[in-house]
């Protein structure tokens, strides 16, 4: 588990709690399982094991084909709206999603993290001007904001992973930036950063090794949170229709199977249907499940509880 | 008296936040290769009109023209939100205010509708399930429910509901907000019964996907008011249950998330985009997604500028009621 590596005391003590908690709860167990497919999907897709996407073949009989044992196992979801394996292209949209998730709740924690330590340790004129900023940005509603820049930006640049994750995650490090900002100024007040300071650390140092430490559980947790929120998005807009129209995008081929499946008079399409949406909600729902185990196992009195049993 | 210096401060405070947001959002998204502007000209072009006459329309449409700097183009964007200019629309031919104006009552409807059935089912779900904390099997499956459904994107239970509930199954009205040939001039009380009957299922979207935050965050609040002492002193003289939780443990745990109601309201706003086009109804999230696939950039511009004035107003509004229901939040920012 990777969530003992975050921990400021005894790695032993953490490892045993992480598997304590996990025991108690099977679905957490579970959601590890799945994110790792997820990850392992996205590896072996990175590492060429997985074949190329074949090129679209339009017409009737092509699109949206019933599932079949053909180049096992990429037809046994049938075809999707370009004539394509279904399952090829889901497996195939699978690295493109994790990046994205995964850079713009980079992008977030960071920023996040970043303003939020400067703002409450440095304070003075400095916290004025960065808590103003906080307070605009919280008022700004990302995908707003995202949905417009993506309207705005060319094809070529909102295809790039890195353009669409910072677009994804605009506005979205502000309420972790208030929340640091809160609890740096609480941090601040405590001996040990006092005893830090008349030892000549200097203030970088800090930041970074003392106030940072304390928080880095709650900042891993965000993380994982905010990659929900960029999955939400990036497979949101995809759903209005403004990604360009690829197969492995699987916002883009729940909007095909509405909008062109006919899934709204038949079951024709009701693989490329349901699909691209199991797959989306698994992945939040292992995120979410992760990040609440995470918060159980940071949560002084419940550790207190689990480690108390023994 | 000091009730009203501290409410004109808040309203101070808000006016000055709103020009910043919007200040900012028209900054970055001037910014932002492919300038709308440029865009509108290029357009026009194409159509083969003369580059002068290009230049004007694209001021006339959208407020400012594509070859001044930014911040000219800001200046004159924002001198136009604030004398009730928003431009005009591409496609339509009128003023965006005039769309605007159309589509925001409907919107606010939406949203007000969804966010009072949101607040009361999470309020009385967190309390029960801080009371009854996982002893009911009930509360065990509902809780897991509530998990399923923190992850189910909006605009996909709007997808399936639509599908399945709307157009195949046919239980419930999934396209437009009344029926055809309905008015509220005619028959006023077949009119609102219509328009409820239609927003069942966008309503529903809304719920189920907004309920969980509120839940989990009641029952985060009432599991630790339900620890305090006068809980247990309550207990202790023997007061029913019932009574306990109304009076003692739903007040104390209501007040610390009031605030979430301006959350949940903004993110219902951006949820219209996806629901009202999902469902083709009225507003401002339709008005929205329609333009996004013309490109008509001044109704998306506008558009957008009226929903952060809607959120930052819903901020300010709770802001001042909770202010004026629990004077302690006055206090602490003196």
């Amino acid at each position: 588990m990777r969530v003992v590596n975050f921990s400021y005391s005894g790695r032993a003590s953490w490892a045993k709690l992480a598997i304590k908690v996990i025991k108690r709860s099977p679905a957490a167990l579970m959601s590890i399982f799945i994110l790792s497919l997820y990850i392992a999907a996205s590896i072996a897709v990175v590492i060429g094991l997985v074949p190329p996407l074949p090129p679209a073949r339009g017409g009737w009989q092509n699109i949206y084909r019933p599932p079949s044992l053909q180049d096992f196992p990429w037809y046994i979801l049938g075809t999707d709206f370009t004539g394509r394996p279904l399952f090829l292209a889901i497996v195939r949209g699978a690295p493109s999603a994790l990046l994205i998730a995964f850079l713009s709740a980079l992008i977030t924690v960071t920023i996040g993290t970043l303003l939020g330590l400067a703002s409450g340790y440095i304070g003075g004129i400095v916290d004025t001007i960065l808590s103003t900023i906080i307070g605009v940005a919280l008022v700004i509603p990302t995908y707003l904001l995202s949905l417009i820049l993506v309207i705005i930006l060319p094809d070529e640049l909102k295809t790039n992973p890195f353009v669409l994750a910072a677009t994804l995650s605009i506005t979205s490090w502000a309420s972790l930036a208030r929340a640091v900002r809160s609890q740096t100024l609480s941090l601040k007040k405590r001996d040990f950063i006092d005893v830090a300071r008349t030892l000549g650390f200097s203030s970088f140092k800090i930041m970074f090794g003392e106030i940072f430490r304390y928080m880095a559980p709650f900042v891993a947790m965000s993380l994982i949170l905010s990659m929900t929120g960029a999955i939400y998005g990036y497979t949101g807009l995809a759903f209005l229709g403004l990604m360009p129209m690829t197969s492995d995008n699987w916002g883009v081929q729940i909007f095909a199977a509405i909008r062109a499946g006919g899934a709204l008079f038949s079951d024709r399409a009701i693989l490329a249907l349901w699909s691209p949406i199991i797959v989306i909600v698994l992945l939040q729902y292992s995120l979410i499940n992760i990040a609440r185990v995470m918060e159980e196992i940071l949560n002084p009195q419940l550790r207190l509880e689990l480690l108390g049993e023994e | 008296m000091r009730v009203w210096t501290w409410m004109i401060k808040k309203i101070t405070l808000t006016v000055v936040l709103w020009f910043l947001t919007v200040s900012i959002t028209i900054l970055i998204i001037l910014a932002t290769p492919g300038n709308p502007a440029l865009m509108l000209l290029t357009g026009f072009l194409q159509q083969g009109i003369p580059y002068n006459q290009a230049v004007e329309m694209v001021r006339a449409y959208i407020g400012f023209s594509p070859n001044e700097p930014i911040w000219v183009s800001w200046l004159r964007y924002v001198r136009g939100v604030l004398t009730g200019n928003l431009g005009l629309s591409i496609t339509y031919r009128i003023p965006v205010s005039q769309l605007i104006a159309g589509a925001l009552p409907w919107s606010i409807f939406f949203t007000t509708y969804s966010l009072s059935l949101t607040v009361a089912l999470g309020v009385i779900i967190g309390l029960a399930m801080a009371y009854y904390r996982e002893k009911a099997l009930i509360i065990r499956a509902a809780m897991g429910l509530l998990t399923i459904f923190n992850s189910i994107p909006n605009w996909i239970l709007a997808a399936i509901l639509f599908v399945y509930v709307g157009a195949r199954w046919k239980l419930l009205p999934y396209t437009g907000a009344f029926d055809p040939g309905m008015s509220p001039e005619a028959n006023p009380l077949g009119f609102i019964f219509s328009v409820l009957h239609h927003y069942t299922l966008p309503v529903i979207t809304m719920v189920i996907t907004s309920l969980p935050s509120w839940a989990f965050s009641m029952s985060a609040m009432a599991a630790s008011v339900l620890k305090e002492d006068y809980v247990t002193a309550a207990k202790a003289r023997g007061l029913p249950s019932r009574r306990i939780i109304l009076s003692y443990v739903a007040k104390n745990s209501i007040l610390p998330i009031y605030t979430q109601i301006a959350i949940s309201f903004a993110w219902l706003l951006v949820g219209t985009v996806w629901i009202e086009s999902q469902f083709l109804l009225p507003g401002l999230g339709s008005l929205l997604s329609v333009t996004t696939g013309s490109r008509d950039y001044p109704v998306i511009i506008g558009v957008y500028v009226i929903f952060i004035t809607a959120m930052i107003l819903g901020n300010l509004l709770t802001d001042l009621t909770y202010g004026l229901i629990d004077p302690r939040a006055r206090v602490e920012e003196e």
